[in-house]
């Protein structure tokens, strides 16, 4: 077993606007720098813009845009989708539906695209809404930007085959 | 450094905390399962995966939040699985501003391939009913690992 590691220090900014109850507009930047192991140094950087807008209470829409940069290489692409409440629609089964359609662009020219389908249920007093989506990540709720590269990129479909 | 063992312990935990007794203790959080399905003209491959986001209320001013979270991409005729774990205990204040840490334990694997990223960190952070806006700044320790194995 041979290992590698390296330390990165991290920072990051979110912020959001609603301008009403229904509207949302939401921005994340992270950066990370190595500066250290594997004798190698570089930067990883994540931006994302999106916004979200509930058509009506239960239908909720929204689009993000993002840049995910790993030492050189940068992954952008878009994201659009949706999710609906089966219970706030009449229909006799718990939870949300979810559906997202997200495409990225590698930086040597591959193209990835990708559809999720998802089933959210919530407990308590929480609000559902996507989790395994480009929405989660685009407000910050993974931390550091190499972490949301791999939980919510696809970023091993993009790049080439070791 | 972070053991992802002693992040699911506390995960454990703070399922079973809230559960036990006690007034003033709230759960709330997110289940979701899904499946994704990838086309690229490198490859063609699919994803199902497990992600929770929590938190549990001790009081007004003190929340934990929790998120676990599992894949299993299946890509190059191999499976790769990612897990997930990380624990964020807040303190909110009256004037809406709060300040928390955070403990993040990622791993993924796949034959001959592992890595390991671990982190932690502070945030920052404002919010009102117009908007918000939070600051976070941590570090990562980042380690993989290759099997190698002789064929006889």
């Amino acid at each position: 077993m041979q290992y590698s590691s390296l330390s990165s220090n991290n920072i990051g900014v979110t912020a959001a606007l609603r301008p009403t109850d229904s509207f949302e507009a939401f921005c994340r930047f992270d950066q990370s720098g190595f500066s250290e192991g594997l004798g190698t140094s570089g930067s990883t950087f994540l931006t994302a813009i999106g916004a979200q807008y509930e058509v009506q209470k239960g239908l909720l829409a929204y689009g993000v845009m993002q840049r995910f940069n790993l030492r050189g290489e940068s992954l952008k692409g878009y994201a659009v989708g949706g999710s609906y409440d089966l219970a706030a629609h009449g229909i006799d089964t718990p939870g949300t539906v979810t559906l997202e359609f997200a495409k990225a662009d590698s930086g040597y020219g591959s193209t990835q695209s990708q559809v999720t389908v998802g089933w959210v249920i919530a407990l308590g007093n929480a609000k559902a809404h996507p989790l395994n989506s480009s929405l989660r990540t685009a407000r910050g709720g993974v931390r550091t930007p190499l972490a949301t590269g791999f939980v919510n990129f696809g970023v091993l479909n993009v790049l080439p085959p070791a | 450094m972070l053991n992802i063992n002693i992040l699911f312990s506390a995960a454990v935990l703070m399922f079973v905390a809230p559960s036990a007794h006690s007034e003033g203790l709230s759960f709330d959080g997110i289940v979701s399962v899904s499946e994704s399905a990838f086309s690229s003209d490198l490859n063609s491959s699919d994803r199902i995966a497990f992600n929770l986001v929590s938190d549990v209320t001790f009081s007004d001013r003190f929340s934990v939040g929790l998120d676990i979270d599992y894949g299993q991409t299946s890509a190059y005729n191999k499976n790769i699985n990612m897990r997930r774990f990380q624990l964020e205990p807040t303190i909110q204040f009256s004037n809406g501003s709060h300040v928390g840490g955070y403990l993040q334990s990622v791993s993924f694997s796949t034959s001959p391939f592992g890595l390991d990223l671990e982190s932690y960190g502070l945030f920052a952070g404002y919010d009102t009913q117009k908007w918000s806006i939070g600051r976070i700044r941590g570090q990562y320790n980042f380690r993989h690992a290759i099997q190698f194995t002789l064929v006889q």
